[in-house]
């Protein structure tokens, strides 16, 4: 039995599986990326336990198929050299998946910054005097948690399940009193459904590019549209005409408001192609939000949109509340305020860097940049350190690597580095420089054979 | 009286020289200021009327005379000549529809009315983020078309290097002072811009082009007749062809000041002249004198490419991304990774000719299929050690760059795909699972991972770091390609079975 094991794993059908079966996993993992993006191909693909089994598996094909041609036969040489090099870079790649750090880190101009940031997600909660921090998994698919935190004593909070990749969808409660309208957005392409939802006097608007749209009570109307339309710029103002049972709209046109007596059919707005229509109007119903797990679409990382569903006691009556990445959620639990929020996973270094000044130098006569530089600080030492595209600053077994830059809204440059720490970056390159003389080995050793073959005739 | 006849004689002077200005021959090589670098006039402005009208609008006139007449306020020449039609192209249905129109040629003075409109729908729909962006993007290419058209139109588009050696628009000078300019450019900047000029004019692929046929038509005449004469003349059409290449290369390389190992454009070039030098050293190494042919074969395939699949491979000579900067692992990475794209290229025309062979006459073929196959897994060991040192070194590269050895981008794991696929099929042969013609038919399917790889990554996934070497019109490219290999492999596979019956 144990034999047979030892054949089977030893031979080539298995090797050919397994390299068969990695590359229909790299393939599908390509595949995945350009529809879903990098962090969900690598959560679904890379990243998962299924491809480091793959990798184990090759490890055990490699060094079996190595037991077998022993004893050392020198012909062999090329052979053992590559296949031991090749056991040599997976050791070092499931090391660095294991043990590396790869993170990133975003420097505003002049301030003192100690951590670093990662695609991980965590569970930030705080109070006014403490901050409570819970990784939250990395995988792809939606998570049942239910976690029973104890933030203090007497204030419990319930993690039921966490959405990595989420969507919003819409489910309706009856609510008495409210008014809610459905209308579909469509700038000349695509269209959009929104939902604006007022209980009796409220206000609710919805922002559409430059455009706003308000739904204001009839005398708010009245008052608004007596001003000048130039004190609203891009706004449209929305009521509901009881008397008429219609809608009263109130859009800018040309510096004067154009007031509307509207039923159905689409009103155009004053960009080209640009129109608002209502589908739907609902009495006593109101939408509340819900999230549901959907890989993202287009292979742009940055809108991805996660959420959290926890559950607590407010007013002694329980109550479950969506947390998204996209806000702070302030929640009451037993009449204490707590703010909750998923934010990227930190951790911190033992130095900090400041920015003291960013440079980038931009092609000539274009906005193309042609390089770019940071100077830091190391814990505020009056020394500078040079961080530009291709030089990276070591630190502590960590490197920094100059990968972007961004502007923010006071148009400070912020400089972002990667940052490294890769514990199998030697074994790497050990096993890269065995390969190499192993496959020069391998071809000179064919060589020679062919060589004596053809003297031997 | 006097100050005003001789300020008026004055003008009518400067009339004068404005209107001979525009067909002065020497216009060509002036100096002229595009994309972060000094060009001669003549590319700079074939640039611009490309970037607009696709090409130039006007056949009454040549390229720099369109543009000077443009540029120095005398459109209306052109308006009114019946031969221009100053047209721009636009695809997008949406956009046409916003525009009032139905066919896809749009006068630009037409399309000037509608700027204002088509800001403010930009604006909008970059604000609102939407997902479906193609409108967006037609119109932010049109509005840089417009925007580039009124900058040529008020002169700004043209910079000419004045006595301080700085850049400025023609609208500030006059005709004596522009046509002066050459002598403003130091000695080596001089010796670049006729370099660039000679580069554009004389088209040194064109004339490999040339070469190569003729070293293909006797490289098949030598290998067919064993004429002593015909081969001499190969031996001499393949070295005068590579050289060629090469000259046009070093050119290349001295005019952009960076290897020439960039883009798309610039590995097709290498990947055809490596497949080219690779079967002329395999010809004299295994005395097989079918190799040649085929090697000319590919550098055809690839100077065809270069010269008339612009859309997909942009021959300009543009500034590069600060990553691909001074680098050079970059430099060894890409050229150790092209020319293992040679030898698979090479390995994939010999199965195509072996296997077109063996499908129309295969009586008696088993002998010249064992020599072919022998040859096929000499390449193809070559081929995986260049790859397999591409990759590492592209490993070396992201290190350095980007502080990582692997990163799963998806040209990386394509490279490594095709790494795998080719390890599988030495070992399968190894093993002797690929018998005869079977092992001809998958490494001829094999190629179809290399230019999954190469072409494919860019134009089919276009995600991730490496898309920076991307264009578009690819797609179509690789779909004829994949249609074309399956019917040979159609048709071989029934052979095969056909025999075996």
């Amino acid at each position: 039995m144990k034999n047979n094991f030892f054949i089977f794993i030893s031979s080539m059908k298995f090797a050919i599986s397994v390299l068969f079966i990695f590359m229909c996993m790299m393939i599908y993992g390509t595949i995945i990326e350009s529809m879903h993006g990098t962090l969900y191909a690598k959560r679904a693909v890379y990243h998962s336990p299924f491809f480091y089994a793959i990798y184990v598996a090759l490890i055990f094909s490699l060094f079996f198929s190595f037991i077998k041609r022993l004893p050392f036969k020198k012909t062999l040489m090329g052979f053992y050299t590559v296949h031991i090099s090749l056991i040599t870079i997976l050791i070092g790649a499931i090391i660095t998946g294991l043990y590396g750090l790869d993170a990133h880190m975003d420097l505003p101009p002049q301030q003192s910054v100690a951590e670093v940031t990662l695609d991980q997600v965590a569970l930030n909660i705080r109070d006014e005097n403490t901050n409570y921090a819970y990784d939250l998994p990395t995988s792809k698919n939606e998570q049942k948690l239910n976690w029973q935190l104890k933030l203090d004593s007497n204030h419990p909070l319930e993690v039921i399940k966490y959405v990595p990749f989420a969507k919003e969808i819409q489910n309706w409660i009856s609510k008495v009193g409210t008014w809610t309208t459905v209308w579909q957005l469509s700038d000349g392409q695509s269209f959009k459904k929104i939902n604006l939802s007022v209980e009796k006097e409220g206000i609710d608007s919805f922002n559409w590019g430059p455009a706003t749209m308000t739904i204001i009570p009839m005398s708010s109307l009245d008052e608004i549209s007596k001003k000048p339309s130039s004190q609203f710029a891009n706004q449209i103002f929305i009521s509901r005409d009881e008397e008429n049972e219609s809608l009263q709209v109130l859009l800018p046109e040309k510096g004067k408001w154009n007031k509307l007596l509207y039923k159905s059919g689409s009103i155009n707005l004053p960009w080209s192609g640009v129109k608002i229509e209502l589908v739907d109007e609902f009495f006593d119903m109101s939408p509340i939000q819900n999230y549901e797990s959907t890989p993202p679409r287009g292979s742009n990382d940055t809108n991805n949109l996660e959420a959290l569903l926890v559950r607590f006691n407010a007013n002694n009556r329980p109550l479950e509340v969506w947390v998204t990445n996209q806000n702070e959620t302030k929640i009451n639990i037993n009449d204490k305020d707590f703010f909750v929020s998923l934010r990227p996973k930190t951790i911190p270094l033992p130095f900090s860097i400041t920015l003291d000044n960013f440079r980038v130098k931009y092609i000539e006569g274009t906005i193309m940049p042609e390089s770019y530089e940071s100077f830091v600080r190391i814990n505020g030492a009056p020394e500078l350190f040079q961080v530009y595209m291709n030089h990276p600053l070591k630190m502590f077994g960590h490197t920094f690597y100059q990968s972007s830059y961004y502007q923010n809204s006071s148009g400070e440059f912020h400089s972002v580095f990667s940052v490294n720490r890769d514990p199998g970056r030697f074994i790497k390159y050990l096993g890269a420089l065995f390969l190499t003389l192993g496959l020069v080995l391998y071809f000179f050793l064919i060589y020679r054979e062919k060589k004596t073959a053809k003297g031997s005739l | 009286m006097r100050k005003l006849f001789l300020l008026l004689s004055l003008f009518i002077l400067s009339l004068n020289s404005w209107a001979k200005f525009c067909s002065d021959p020497n216009l060509e090589t002036l100096p002229s200021f595009s994309e972060g670098r000094m060009q001669p006039l003549i590319v700079h402005a074939s640039k611009s009327l490309k970037q607009i009208f696709g090409k130039n609008p006007c056949p009454s006139f040549n390229q720099i005379e369109t543009y000077c007449l443009l540029s120095t306020g005398r459109s209306e020449e052109i308006k009114n000549n019946s031969n221009c039609k100053l047209t721009t192209l636009v695809k997008h249905h949406e956009l046409l529809t916003m525009l009032g129109r139905v066919e896809s040629e749009i006068d630009i003075f037409e399309a000037l009315n509608f700027k204002q409109a088509l800001i403010e729908k930009y604006n909008f729909l970059e604000e609102s983020k939407n997902e479906d962006s193609s409108l967006a993007q037609a119109i932010g290419t049109l509005l840089n078309k417009l925007a580039l058209f009124e900058q040529i139109r008020a002169g700004d588009d043209w910079k000419f290097l004045n006595q301080n050696h700085t850049w400025k628009s023609i609208n500030t000078s006059n005709p004596n002072e522009i046509l002066a300019s050459k002598s403003n450019t130091t000695a080596d900047e001089s010796k670049r811009l006729d370099l660039e000029y000679n580069y554009q004019k004389y088209s040194i692929f064109a004339l490999a082009i040339f070469l190569s046929i003729l070293g293909f038509i006797f490289s098949l005449l030598s290998a067919r007749t064993e004429n002593k004469f015909f081969s001499k003349l190969t031996i001499f059409f393949f070295s005068t062809s590579l050289m060629a290449e090469l000259c046009a290369m070093i050119m290349r390389t001295l005019i952009s000041g960076r290897s020439p190992i960039t883009n798309m454009y610039e590995t097709v070039m290498l990947t055809g002249a490596g497949g080219l030098l690779l079967a002329g050293i395999l010809h004299f190494a295994l005395k097989n004198k079918h190799l040649l042919p085929i090697g000319f074969t590919i550098n055809l395939v690839c100077l065809f490419m270069m010269r008339f699949s612009t859309e997909m491979l942009d021959g300009e000579i543009k500034p590069l991304v600060p990553v691909l900067r001074d680098n050079f692992w970059l430099s060894t990475h890409v050229t150790t990774i092209t020319l293992s794209y040679a030898c698979f290229a090479l390995a994939w025309f010999v199965t195509n000719y072996v296997l077109a062979r063996f499908i129309f006459k295969s009586t008696d073929f088993n002998q010249t299929l064992e020599t072919w196959n022998k040859a096929l897994r000499i390449i193809l060991q070559v081929g995986v050690v260049f790859l397999a040192a591409g990759i590492l070194l592209g490993g070396i590269w992201a290190d350095y760059s980007w502080g990582r050895f692997w990163g799963w981008d998806p040209k990386e794991t394509w490279s490594l795909i095709s790494l795998i696929i080719y390890v599988i099929i030495l070992h399968g042969k190894y093993a002797n699972w690929f018998k005869d013609v079977l092992f001809t038919i998958v490494t001829n399917a094999a190629f179809m991972f290399i230019l999954m790889t190469w072409f494919g990554v860019n134009y089919v996934l276009s995600a991730g770091l490496h898309s920076y070497g991307s264009s578009t019109g690819g797609t179509s490219f690789l779909i004829s390609i994949f249609i074309f290999e399956t019917a040979i492999l159609t048709l071989s596979l029934l052979r095969w079975k056909n025999l075996k019956t």
